[in-house]
């Protein structure tokens, strides 16, 4: 949460997020080179280039696997909401490792031909109008153009400059990436000759990320009913939401509400912040503000603007009581609108 | 080779005009567009790559930005329903191309077991 840019803000947990990263890459890698030649169904040795460029290849599948598993995970359990924290460095990281892989792949396959590499790479294998020997590289291609965008982009002057709604648009791009990797290793790395234990790691991976998304989608609460007016829904027991946390109501069609609990208040808020589109409701309140788990954000509950001299605003919304029961006009009030807290009344017991 | 060689044409072209667009942008548009990049100077390598690849979408923010008509700050609701809809496709079209890449797989023996040559000779001269 900057107002004059800079290049890169790392602070201690940031750099100590970054290291593990690194760490873990290092340690696959190296793990990779001497174990991986044991498993290979082939009656010769690897050559070295190969079995680096699959070193990275597979571990740039496995950064990105897990960069898209963080979200999920972190909506199953909160202990992975830390991972949220610095995930753009974690998808800076990912994309070198897949430059890494094509400088490989390059350096091998493609540096001896008296063409332009570039050239080779293109008119080397045409068959595109059969699925075995299919030229697997367009996707490998495809995917990294879209995780060069995605890593060029990642500065916030982008944000910025392009505003959320188009760079959200951006990365979306990220799904597309993913299934065509997974495409790039289906007609590629699994039609050789290479080791049934990276096959199953691969179909783990992308069937277990497909799982933990479809799973974290049934967490958000949806609305128990409707009063007599239907612009109110039912958020449930106040009771309910602990202390300087958040219940997340999902009003359909993609629209989601964080309700804070706080100082003996309630206030709600859309659970969208206004940087990069975090859950807030993930979040908690620091410092009598709600605070993004994704970059630290922070919003005033009663009426979602940051505090200054910063100028995000988010949507407020109204809340009702009855008794203990909570409920929420799903109408929003324009970002940055004040709303007065609903005090939570003696005789409610303190959330879990 | 002639489509590859138009596309690795194009692709020069597009890089060279990203150039020129970049550095237009950098000297001229930047201190206009984002008042958060006035007086910082030092974040500008780091976008550089980013003009160049996406110097369409630059110019048109900047075109945008001087006609008046920026900013839609707000936040769309409709990337939720979105990323369902992304993670819904993929989890169908995950598994079949995973599942097909398999039934499509040519079963081994992926190579034949190394014979030392003068084996090999040796069981062709025995074979006659």
């Amino acid at each position: 949460m900057s107002v004059t840019l800079k290049p890169v803000i790392w602070y201690r947990s940031k750099l100590v997020y970054d290291g593990v990263v690194l760490l873990a890459m290092f340690l696959y890698i190296i793990a990779y080179l001497r174990l991986a030649p044991n498993l290979q169904l082939v009656s010769r040795p690897i050559d070295d280039a190969i079995l680096r460029m699959r070193a990275f290849g597979s571990c740039a599948f496995l950064l990105v696997s897990f960069i898209l598993a963080i979200g999920p995970l972190s909506r199953l359990d909160r202990r992975f909401l830390p991972l949220l924290y610095n995930r753009r460095h974690f998808g800076v990281i990912a994309c070198s490792v897949a430059c890494a892989h094509v400088y490989y792949v390059y350096s091998w396959y493609l540096n001896l031909s008296p063409l332009n590499p570039l050239l080779a790479l293109f008119s080397a294998n045409t068959s595109y109008g059969q699925v075995l020997g299919f030229p697997f590289e367009i996707f490998g291609v495809l995917a990294l153009v879209i995780l060069l965008a995605l890593a060029f982009t990642s500065h916030d002057f982008w944000l910025s400059f392009l505003t959320p709604r188009l760079w959200k648009s951006l990365h979306m791009l990220i799904y597309l990436a993913y299934g065509a990797i997974v495409a790039h290793i289906a007609l590629g790395s699994f039609q050789g000759s290479g080791d049934p234990f990276f096959v199953m790691i691969v179909c783990a991976s992308a069937l277990g990320l497909v799982g933990v998304h479809l799973a974290a989608r049934s967490v958000s609460r949806a609305p128990e009913g409707t009063a007599g007016d239907d612009n109110w829904v039912d958020a449930g027991l106040i009771s309910t939401i602990a202390d300087k946390r958040a219940r997340i109501i999902d009003l359909g069609e993609g629209e989601k509400v964080a309700i804070f609990r706080y100082d003996g208040k309630l206030s709600a808020l859309t659970n969208l912040c206004a940087h990069q589109n975090g859950p807030l409701g993930e979040g908690r309140i620091i410092d009598g503000c709600v605070t993004c788990p994704w970059h630290g954000f922070q919003y005033r509950p009663e009426d979602g603007c940051a505090p200054a001299p910063f100028t995000e605003k988010v949507a407020t919304y109204r809340l009702r009581r009855d008794l203990d029961r909570l409920w929420l006009d799903r109408r929003a009030n324009p970002p940055g609108t004040r709303v007065e807290p609903l005090p939570v009344n003696e005789g409610v017991a303190d959330g879990g | 080779m002639v489509v590859s060689q138009a596309i690795v044409s194009f692709l020069y072209a597009y890089g060279a005009a990203g150039l020129v667009a970049a550095l237009l942008f950098l000297l001229l548009g930047i201190d206009r567009v984002e008042p958060s990049a006035r007086g910082a100077y030092a974040f500008r390598p780091l976008i550089v790559p980013g003009l160049v690849m996406l110097w369409p979408l630059v110019l048109w923010r900047w075109w945008q930005i001087v006609q008046g008509r920026g900013a839609d700050m707000s936040v769309r609701r409709s990337f939720l329903a979105r990323h369902a809809a992304a993670w819904k496709t993929l989890a169908v079209v995950l598994p079949i191309m995973l599942v097909a890449a398999l039934a499509l797989r040519q079963s081994g023996p992926y190579e034949l077991p190394a014979v030392p040559i003068d084996q090999r000779a040796m069981s062709v001269e025995s074979g006659r």
